[in-house]
């Protein structure tokens, strides 16, 4: 390949992406608040995120333990009465993460 | 006097496991051509089947168990597996490719159980060394490693990348989609990898939030490849909405090779801010396709990228912010990146690693 350019200054590109991050910074344009408030954002995701499988592989658990313990006539029942705890359960939940939302000003 | 060892009927690989449109399973069915090309019978047994392989694997359970100067195996490691047990327990000559074991911090949180086969990896690692004649990894980081573990012979054999993910032609139907996105104005930013908290696609997501306030605000960020588990992808989706960025951030899984043709050639740049990597092919298909780099300068991606790209020492989204603005308003900058880019891409072509592989194998036939 026949270079069609000058050399390439990798240093003085990094260079100029430093100062020009740092220029960011001390003018505000990005400051330690977006960052914190993008890492919190992430964090909040992530608990969320996680929270999921988590409530997901209890379920199995539960319903594992369920099928050893009730009779199978008892099952249908069982299960309507868990649906019920759990609609029950998120909607408290809901309304205790809301409450903090709103506690934390967001 | 020591004579060389007699020429196997077959070379047969072992992988833990093996998935469609992934690094390692590329490298291994290409792998199997190559032996194939010098004559060895060569077969694919792997522990896990992911989809896609049909046909083209078979279940680790029906390895055949020849006669050790009959058949010797070659094991692709990656991860913490029992797959490595049936590997040791050949009679015959082992060799192994080492691709890197993503270590257990970065993945513990999200996917535990991938957390302790990471931590197996890393000790099976060390066991394996005595047992393998002939070791060959994908970069001079992950050889050193190899090294470091007491591994008697090692070499760099580059990554196998699948012809289709640089020759593919882009899907019309994509590409006019892309293309129309385009028109609208605003760049595009490129990532191709597993959805995996090791990738940390979160901080690209970061970078690309400083980058749309300061620079430009019809930015795009395409992240493209499928998820490694179902939490991190969650948690980047509900991180993307609650920066405001859903309308610009396209989580796009994995998708076929002419559509990633296309996301390719709508980029304007990749960018890499991946945290473990021990090669990173499509960093490679990148300059390759003449897309510029802008990369964190960690693990294997320092070689990787060489002179080729911007590596940055940390993932400060500002700096990465200003890097990619370097990129994306200095054209002759563009165009030094390209053509350096494309050389280091040269380093990495599919023909010369496919020459490092059948010399790496010829090597290892003329040992005692």
């Amino acid at each position: 390949m026949t270079p069609s350019t000058d050399a390439l200054d990798l240093d003085g590109v990094l260079a100029a992406a430093t100062a020009e991050a740092a220029a960011l910074r001390t003018s505000g344009r990005w400051s330690q608040v977006d960052d914190d408030r993008l890492a919190e954002a992430f964090e909040t995701a992530a608990t969320q995120a996680l929270r999921v499988p988590a409530l997901a592989e209890r379920s199995t658990e539960l319903r594992r333990i369920a099928r050893k313990v009730l009779p199978a006539a008892a099952r249908p029942q069982a299960r309507r009465a868990a649906a019920l705890a759990d609609r029950l359960a998120r909607i408290a939940f809901e309304r205790l993460e809301h409450t903090i939302d709103r506690s934390r000003g967001r | 006097m020591s004579t060389m060892a007699r020429r196997p009927e077959r070379i047969d690989q072992i992988i833990p496991a093996i998935v469609e449109h992934d690094a390692v399973s590329n490298h291994t069915f290409e792998a199997q051509r190559l032996l194939r090309s010098m004559g060895f019978v060569s077969e694919i047994y792997a522990r896990i089947l992911g989809p896609g392989v049909e046909g083209r694997v078979h279940p680790l359970a029906e390895l055949p168990q020849l006669a050790g100067d009959r058949q010797w195996l070659l094991y692709q490691h990656s991860i913490g597996s029992p797959a490595a047990d049936a590997f040791v327990r050949h009679q015959g000559r082992r060799l192994l490719d080492y691709h890197n074991v993503t270590p257990a911090h970065l993945v513990e949180r999200w996917i535990p159980p991938l957390g302790v086969e990471s931590r197996l990896g890393r000790v099976q690692l060390a066991e394996l060394a005595p047992k393998v004649a002939y070791a060959f990894a994908d970069s001079g980081f992950n050889a050193a490693e190899l090294t470091e573990n007491g591994f008697a012979v090692v070499r760099v054999v580059p990554v196998l990348i699948e012809s289709g993910n640089i020759e593919a032609t882009p899907d019309p139907v994509a590409m006019a989609r892309l293309a129309a996105e385009k028109r609208a104005g605003g760049s595009d930013w490129l990532f191709v990898g597993q959805l995996a908290p090791h990738k940390a696609q979160h901080d690209i997501v970061k970078a690309f939030a400083c980058y749309r306030r300061n620079y430009d605000g019809k930015a795009r960020l395409r992240l493209v490849g499928r998820e490694m588990g179902n939490a991190y992808r969650d948690a980047l989706r509900r991180f993307v909405a609650a920066a405001g960025l859903s309308d610009a951030v396209d989580l796009a899984g994995s998708v076929p090779l002419g559509t990633l043709a296309a996301y390719y050639a709508t980029a304007d740049v990749f960018v890499c801010c991946s945290d473990h990597e021990g090669f990173c092919a499509p960093i490679v298909e990148a300059m390759h396709r003449k897309i510029p780099v802008v990369a964190y300068s960690v693990a294997a991606v320092t070689e990787t990228v060489g002179e080729g790209g911007i590596l940055l020492p940390d993932k400060d989204p500002a700096l990465v912010a200003a890097a990619v603005r370097e990129v994306n308003e200095r054209p002759r900058l563009r165009a030094q990146l390209v053509e350096a880019g494309q050389r280091q891409a040269a380093r990495y072509s599919l023909d010369g690693a496919r020459k490092a592989f059948v010399a790496a194998i010829s090597e290892a036939l003329t040992l005692p």
